[in-house]
């Protein structure tokens, strides 16, 4: 993030937010599309990290004048929404670029906060419900706790294997 | 007890001829199965990562001591499992509870197993 302030909030087609970043950047639009990094493990395969936006069906456009009608022609757009306040927006999407740079899996922490019920959706223990009690390794491994037969056992698992429910 | 004071693994390979085709939820039963029969209070899995799938490890732990675990290999054509622990009785329970779980996994019916080892008595 440079001094330029969000202008537009630009509502785009599901899964379109790279597409429209791209048309953007060909055209030399100034833009913020905030990504956190996610890992997933496709069919127990090796674990890739996919770069996801942070505020899905949104691209943040950093000038006021644009041609909306060429932008439209990306095939991405759905609408245009103005930022009613640019300077408030601002110091959040900064607060949030600043943290993002200094610890990437920050924010999908949060989303993990101690208690939550989680489940296992993938992999050798799939199906099995608990609820989480801390992160490990920066947020790519979960403490779960799981009940069995009226015990509560801790279960090490990778990150990537375990939403919440 | 080794020479070296370390104590020694109850162990055993077993290899099944068919191939798992997805290895989502191949534990979860056992594990069920196993809380009534090891006194275990941590899992830790971990899964080897390769362009196969490599590796996957269940270790059962009771503090600080790895008691027991499950090892699942995928090669090709076949399958191998390991299974090992510290205690002989404990692991020799849990090893006929695991074979019962993975011959039900693997399309492997009673009467083969009664006719294999039938087979190899003189």
């Amino acid at each position: 993030m440079t001094g330029l302030r969000p202008l537009w909030a630009v509502h785009t087609k599901p899964r379109a937010e790279k597409k429209l970043a791209r048309f953007l950047h060909s055209l030399r639009i100034g833009h913020y599309l905030p990504t956190s990094p996610r890992r997933h493990v496709y069919g127990g395969r090796q674990a890739r990290t996919n770069w996801s936006p942070l505020f899905p069906g949104y691209v943040f456009v950093l000038q006021e004048e644009i041609d909306r009608t060429l932008l439209f022609r990306s095939g991405a757009v759905v609408r245009f929404i103005p930022v009613p306040n640019p300077e408030e927006l601002y110091q959040d999407l900064q607060s949030l670029w600043l943290t993002l740079s200094a610890k990437p899996a920050a924010i999908q922490e949060t989303l993990y906060q101690p208690g939550v019920p989680v489940e296992v959706t993938s992999g050798p223990l799939k199906g099995v419900q608990g609820e989480l009690i801390r992160t490990k390794q920066g947020g790519k491994r979960l403490l779960i706790c799981v009940h069995l037969l009226g015990t509560a056992v801790t279960v090490d698992i990778d990150a990537a294997r375990v939403r919440r429910r | 007890m080794s020479a070296a004071g370390v104590p020694e693994e109850t162990k055993i390979v077993v290899e099944y001829p068919g191939e798992l085709e997805s290895s989502d939820g191949i534990l979860t039963a056992l594990v069920r199965r196993l809380a009534g029969e090891l006194r275990f209070d941590s899992l830790e899995l971990d899964e080897g990562e390769g362009p196969l799938g490599g590796r996957i490890t269940l270790w059962f732990r009771y503090g600080a001591k790895r008691i027991f675990h499950v090892s699942v290999v995928r090669k090709t054509g076949r399958t191998l499992v390991e299974l090992g622990g510290l205690d002989p009785g404990d692991v020799l329970r849990a090893i006929a509870s695991c074979r019962t779980h993975f011959d039900r996994l693997l399309g492997i019916e009673p009467e083969q197993v009664r006719s294999f080892e039938s087979s190899l008595r003189p």
